[in-house]
C-alpha cells in the first residue's frame, strides 16, 4: 500500500525532467492528504455496474437537492425572523422586497418536495431491484434513517413561514407524542416548550431546521456512501459484479469507471431535473396548493384551525394511516396480528423465538383492546416508516432483482405501489366515512407488504439469475 | 481514463482502496515501507478497537503490562496500538471504571441541555384567567376567548338546542363525561353551570386542532344532525355539550375549564369558586 510520492517522472507538465508546478501541488498534498488516493478509490477507479438504467439517477439527484436546500437555506436566513410576531411577514418580505428573495425561496420550498419525489423513487428502486439485500443492508439502513432525518427536516420548516397549516400541521404532529401513555402530555410540553405552539416552538424549530438536523442529514448521506462504495452498487440484474473479475486488472469484469462513466450520466440527469425544477420554480411554484398550501398564506391563528388541513403531499401517507386507525378496525388489526404471530411462530425453529413471537403478539392483541384507538392510530404511522429498517431481513427470496422474481412478489409490489399513492391521496381529502373505509384497507395493503413478505417471497417462484449482467 | 494524472503503476495503492481498509491498515504515503512509531505512545480505546485483530506476541505494552516486566524489551519498537493486554484484570476494571464515570459525566452535561428545552418561567406564569363579557352574547351565538393560548367558547344555548341534547345521547361516547375532563360542577349533560351557557375548551381531545361549528342541518353533516363541532383534522364530531361521538378518533368529550360567573354578564375562565 505504501507508495505514495515515488512518482514523480515522466509525467505531463514535465519540463527537463522536472515535473510541474501543478505535479509539484499534488504531490505535495499527497504527502499530507489522500486528495489522489480518494478521488481514485472513490471516483476515478470505482467500478459500477455497467447496466445500472434509468432508476439509478436518483440517488445523485437526492444528493443535488441536499445542496440546493443547504444553500437557498442559508440565504434564506440572511432575511427569515424566527420569531412568532415576525416570522409571517419576513417570509412575505423575502417574496417582495430582498432582490430575488422569491426565487431563492421557491427553490428552497420546490426543493423540499423535490427532495421527497427523488427520494420515493431512489427507494423504489431500492425495493424493484433489491438494493437493501445482502450486503447492502446497512447502505440501506443509513438510507432509512437518512429518511427520517429528511421527514424531521421537512417538519421543522414547515412550521417557520407561521402560516396556519405550519401552525396546526404542528400542533397536530406534536399532539401525536401527547398519545403515548403516562409521559405522553410532558413530552408534548417539552417539545413545544410552552403549553400550546408558539413563539417557543418556533424558535426551537428553527433550531433544529438550519443546524441540528442538516448536521445530522450530511453525516448520514455520508455514512450512506462509504457503506455503498465499500459493497459497490448494485443494479437491475441483482448479480454482483464483484464475483467476476478480469483476472489481469482485478476489476470487474461488468464494472465501469464511475468517472467519467456514470460522472457524465449523471450530469445528463442532473440536466433533464434542472429543467423540470425550473418549469416548477418559475411557472407554478405552488403547483396548485401541493407544494405550498393556499392555507398557509394565512398567518398562524391559534383560536381558529381551518376548514381543512392535511399535511403536504409527501406525509400524506403516513397520515391516511393515522386517520384510518377508529375503534371500528381494531379487531381486524388483532386478526391481521395474529395471523403474523401465528405464522412466525410456525415458521421458526427456536423455542425462545417461537415464545417470544407469540408474547409480542398476545401484547399487541390486548393492547387495542385495552388502549384507545388513538395511540394504535400514532403507533402505527411511527412503524408504517420504521417498518423499512426490517426490509433486508423480510426478503426471503433466493434472487434480487425484480427481473427474476416471481409473480407473487410483482403483485405485491405493485399493490404496495397502489396503496402508496391511494393512502396519500386520500390523506390530502378531508375524512369521509367511505374514505375511511378505503383507507384502512390499503393499510392492511400496506402493511402486508412487509409482514407476509417472509412468507410469500419464500413460496413465491423465480428465473434463475444470470451468472453475468445483462444489457 | 484512469490514470489522467498518473502512469499505471501508480494506481496500485489507489486501486484497493476503501475507507474500512485505511481504518485497518497504517497507511504510509512518503513511500517507505516500514511502519513508522506511532505518535503517541499509549494506546487509546479508539485506536486499539480497530487493531484487536492484530494483536501478536511482541506487541504487549511496555509501560501498562504486568507480564513485559519479566520479559526482555523488544528490539525493533512495536506499534503501541497493537495487542491491547485486555487480560489484565485491573486494567479491565479501570477501563470499565473510567467508561461509567464518563457516561455519568455524560449525562450530567446533558441534563442542563434537555432541560433547557422545559417551558420557561415566563411561559408558566401566562396562565392568568381571563374575563369574557356575555351580556352581548344572542341565544344560539358563539364566542371564542383566548385563555392560556387555546380557544375556549362560550355558547349561548336556545332551549331547542338543550332539548337536542338529549336526542343522540345513544351515540356519544361518554354521554355521562365519566372519562372526560371538567370541573365536578360541569360534570352534568349539559356539562355546564347554567345550562344556558356552554364553556368549553375548543381543542379536540384527538389532537389538537379547534373543532368548526356546525349548525343543526348542515348539509355536509348528513341528516339527523342537531347541532354541534366537527374537527377538521379527523373527523371527530362533538354534540352541543361538546360531547364527542362513538367511533371517532377524539376518545373524550371536549374539556371544560375551571370558570365561574362574576355577574349575569360576565365570566371569568381559568378560575372558580374554590380557586
Amino acid at each position: 500500500m505504501a507508495n505514495g510520492t515515488t512518482t514523480a517522472n515522466g509525467v505531463k507538465g514535465a519540463v527537463n525532467g522536472k515535473p510541474g508546478a501543478g505535479r509539484q501541488l499534488l504531490d505535495w498534498v499527497d504527502a499530507r492528504f489522500p486528495l489522489t488516493v480518494l478521488w481514485k478509490s472513490q471516483v476515478a477507479d470505482y467500478y459500477a455496474p455497467k447496466n445500472m438504467n434509468f432508476w439509478y439517477f436518483f440517488g445523485s439527484l437526492a444528493l443535488l437537492v441536499l445542496v440546493n436546500q443547504i444553500v437557498t437555506g442559508i440565504f434564506l436566513t440572511m432575511n427569515y425572523k424566527p420569531d412568532a410576531n415576525l416570522a409571517f411577514a419576513s417570509v412575505e418580505y423575502i417574496m417582495r422586497e430582498v432582490p430575488y428573495g422569491w426565487l431563492i425561496r421557491y427553490m428552497h420550498s420546490t426543493g423540499a418536495s423535490a427532495f421527497f419525489i427523488v427520494v420515493y423513487l431512489h427507494m423504489f428502486r431500492g425495493l424493484m431491484y433489491g438494493s437493501y439485500r445482502k450486503p447492502r443492508e446497512l447502505t440501506w439502513i443509513f438510507g432509512v434513517l437518512i429518511f427520517l432525518a429528511l421527514m424531521a427536516e421537512a417538519f421543522f420548516g414547515y412550521l417557520l413561514p407561521w402560516g396556519q397549516m405550519s401552525y396546526w400541521g404542528a400542533q397536530v404532529i406534536v399532539n401525536l407524542f401527547g398519545a403515548i401513555p403516562v409521559i405522553g402530555e410532558d413530552l408534548a410540553v417539552w417539545i413545544r416548550g410552552d403549553f400550546v405552539v408558539g413563539d417557543a416552538t418556533l424558535n426551537r424549530f428553527f433550531a433544529f431546521h438550519v443546524i441540528a438536523i442538516p448536521l445530522v442529514l450530511v453525516g448520514l448521506v455520508v455514512a450512506h456512501l462509504i457503506a455503498l462504495h465499500e459493497t459497490g452498487s448494485n443494479n437491475p440484474d441483482g448479480v454482483e459484479i464483484k464475483k467476476l473479475k478480469d483476472p489481469k486488472t482485478g476489476h470487474p469484469v461488468d464494472g465501469i469507471p464511475f468517472h467519467p462513466y456514470y460522472t457524465v450520466k449523471d450530469l445528463f440527469g442532473a440536466s433533464i431535473f434542472l429543467i423540470l425544477f425550473s418549469l416548477v420554480v418559475f411557472f407554478a411554484p405552488e403547483m396548485g396548493g401541493y407544494f405550498l398550501e393556499h392555507n398557509n398564506f394565512i398567518p398562524a391563528d391559534p383560536l381558529k384551525t381551518p376548514s381543512h388541513i392535511a399535511p403536504v403531499w409527501y406525509f400524506t401517507p403516513y397520515y391516511s394511516i393515522l386517520r384510518a386507525t377508529t375503534e371500528s378496525v381494531m379487531p381486524w388489526l388483532a386478526a391481521f396480528v395474529a395471523l403474523v404471530t401465528l405464522l412466525t411462530a410456525i415458521s421458526v425453529r427456536r423455542k425462545w423465538a417461537r415464545l417470544l413471537a407469540l408474547g409480542i403478539g398476545a401484547v399487541l392483541v390486548v393492547g387495542f383492546f385495552a388502549l384507545e384507538a388513538k395511540v394504535w392510530g400514532v403507533v402505527l404511522m411511527g412503524v408504517s416508516v420504521l417498518i423499512f429498517f426490517a426490509l433486508p431481513w423480510l426478503d426471503k427470496s433466493p434472487v434480487k432483482s425484480i427481473r427474476y422474481k416471481g409473480p407473487i412478489f410483482k403483485t405485491m409490489l405493485a399493490l404496495f405501489v397502489v396503496s402508496f399513492i391511494v393512502l396519500g391521496y386520500l390523506g390530502i381529502l378531508p375524512p369521509t366515512p367511505i374514505g375511511t373505509i378505503v383507507s384502512q384497507v390499503f393499510m392492511f395493503v400496506y402493511f402486508g407488504f412487509f409482514l407476509l413478505m417472509p412468507w410469500y417471497s419464500a413460496i413465491d417462484s423465480h428465473k434463475p439469475e444470470p451468472k453475468r449482467v445483462t444489457g | 481514463m484512469r490514470s489522467v494524472f498518473l502512469p499505471p503503476h501508480q494506481c496500485v495503492s489507489a486501486k484497493n482502496f476503501t475507507f474500512a481498509g485505511a481504518l485497518r491498515y497504517n497507511h504510509t504515503f512518503d513511500g517507505s515501507s516500514a511502519p513508522r512509531p506511532h505518535p503517541f505512545p499509549a494506546s487509546s480505546a479508539a485506536t486499539r478497537s480497530l487493531n484487536v485483530k492484530r494483536t501478536e506476541s511482541s506487541g504487549a505494552i511496555p509501560l501498562m503490562s504486568n507480564a513485559s516486566a519479566t520479559t526482555s524489551p523488544p528490539t525493533v519498537p512495536s506499534d503501541p496500538r497493537d495487542a491491547p493486554d485486555v487480560s489484565d484484570p485491573a486494567r479491565r476494571n479501570l477501563i470499565i471504571g473510567t467508561a461509567v464515570v464518563g457516561g455519568l459525566a455524560g449525562a450530567a452535561v446533558a441534563w442542563p441541555f434537555l432541560a433547557s428545552m422545559a417551558p420557561s418561567e415566563r411561559a408558566k406564569a401566562a396562565g392568568a384567567p381571563v374575563e369574557a363579557e356575555i351580556g352581548q352574547l344572542e341565544p344560539g351565538q358563539l364566542m371564542t376567548v383566548e385563555w392560556r393560548g387555546k380557544p375556549v367558547w362560550i355558547l349561548r344555548r336556545t332551549p331547542e338546542m338543550l332539548k337536542s341534547l338529549n336526542e343522540d345521547t345513544a351515540q356519544l361516547a361518554d354521554p355521562k363525561s365519566l372519562r372526560s375532563e371538567q370541573p365536578p360542577y360541569a360534570q352534568n349533560e349539559a356539562r355546564s353551570i347554567k345550562p344556558e351557557y356552554l364553556v368549553a375548551i375548543g381543542i379536540c381531545t384527538h389532537l389538537g386542532c379547534s373543532p368548526s361549528e356546525k349548525p343543526a342541518g348542515d348539509p355536509s353533516m348528513g341528516s339527523g344532525w342537531h347541532g354541534g363541532f366537527l374537527c377538521p383534522c379527523h373527523g371527530s364530531r362533538f354534540d352541543l355539550a361538546g360531547r364527542v361521538f362513538a367511533n371517532m378518533p377524539a376518545p373524550t368529550n371536549l374539556p371544560v375549564p375551571p370558570y365561574k360567573f362574576v355577574s349575569d354578564s360576565k365570566l371569568l375562565i381559568g378560575e372558580d369558586s374554590k380557586g
